[in-house]
């Protein structure tokens, strides 16, 4: 068994931050900004987002103006001043300025807060398509029944895998009639195909054919002269065996 | 008949005989080329004859198909 000190883990998280604090070169931006506050990008943005805030709520409304033109912002108020809800008010705002938002928390509760006060009937969010269409993922355990099934990851997963699944069968049934298509035109090239060398044997062969005609003629004409010079032999024969030896004078 | 002018004579006949068994030796040589063109001749023919029937077949079974280069723009 292995037995670590209580504060161990403590004493090693404090070194971490301590490390981070004379150390900001080689960490994230974000740490860089939390512990070194005076290199944060300060300001305030022009808030676009029909809030649904109250009119009068102008602090809230400058607490977001400055989230969005800031890197780094701290709100701190005691439980029911409207944190939550000034929370879905930011991520509304910034997915209209089409940023990627990332919610975390030391208690899943709370994120399950943050969405539920984002999508509820009320919240900035309510009938977004971005719940429809699988935008905003709850990840983690959840046991607030508040926060709906479209937005938890098993089935944000699994109505994708439908979808997919149904866009694979659309694209097979693409496919088939491009594929008949496909092999109907490979056979009738391959018909053009055996024409062009059918066509080209035949012209081989008829050359071939001139070619046999050519030299049997150059044979025949071979032919009648040796048939004459037979005759020829044949005379010289005649004439050598008849000829008469005439006697010594 | 004296003995040199047989001798003479005789040598004249053999010369004879020898050229025409040369020549029929030629005949007969031209005789079996000739017949081996004619056989080349006929069998190229009978090809040629061949080839003319599979490409009116092939023709036949590429009437109404599309040029192949309207294939290959397909």
């Amino acid at each position: 068994m292995l037995l670590v000190d209580d504060t161990a883990l403590l004493r090693r998280l404090a070194e971490a931050l301590e490390w981070i604090a004379v150390n900001p070169a080689g960490v994230s931006p974000l740490a860089v900004a939390i512990f070194h506050p005076h290199l944060a990008k300060l300001g305030n943005a022009i808030i676009s987002h029909d809030l649904t805030l109250r009119s009068d709520d102008q602090e809230k409304l400058r607490v977001i103006s400055k989230a969005c033109g800031s890197s780094l912002t701290y709100v701190w108020g005691p439980p029911g001043t409207g944190k939550t809800h000034l929370i879905a008010e930011l991520i509304a705002e910034l997915l209209k300025r089409g940023e990627c938002i990332l919610v975390s928390s030391h208690t899943h509760a709370a994120v399950d807060q943050v969405i539920y006060a984002s999508i509820k009937e009320t919240g900035p969010l309510a009938g977004s398509p971005l719940v429809s269409e699988g935008k905003i993922i709850r990840i983690g355990q959840t046991t607030d029944k508040r926060v709906p099934d479209s937005v938890r990851l098993a089935k944000v997963l699994e109505v994708k895998a439908q979808d997919m699944q149904a866009r694979v069968l659309e694209l097979e049934k693409q496919i088939q009639p491009l594929s008949d298509r496909l092999t109907a035109g490979k056979e009738r090239i391959a018909l053009w195909e055996q024409l062009a060398l059918i066509t080209s044997k035949l012209e081989e062969s008829r050359a071939a054919v001139m070619d046999a005609e050519i030299a049997h003629r150059r044979v025949q004409l071979v032919m009648d002269e040796s048939s004459r010079a037979i005759l020829q032999r044949r005379e010289d024969l005649d004439r050598a065996q008849s000829s008469v030896v005439l006697p010594r004078i | 008949m004296h003995k040199a002018a047989w001798f003479f004579r005789e040598s004249k006949v053999q010369r004879a005989r020898g050229a025409l068994r040369a020549a029929e030796a030629n005949a007969q040589t031209a005789e079996l080329r000739l017949r081996n063109a004619e056989t080349t001749k006929a069998a190229g023919r009978i090809r040629v004859s061949v080839l003319e029937e599979a490409l009116a077949e092939a023709r036949a079974a590429l009437s109404g198909v599309p040029a192949l280069q309207t294939l290959i723009e397909e």
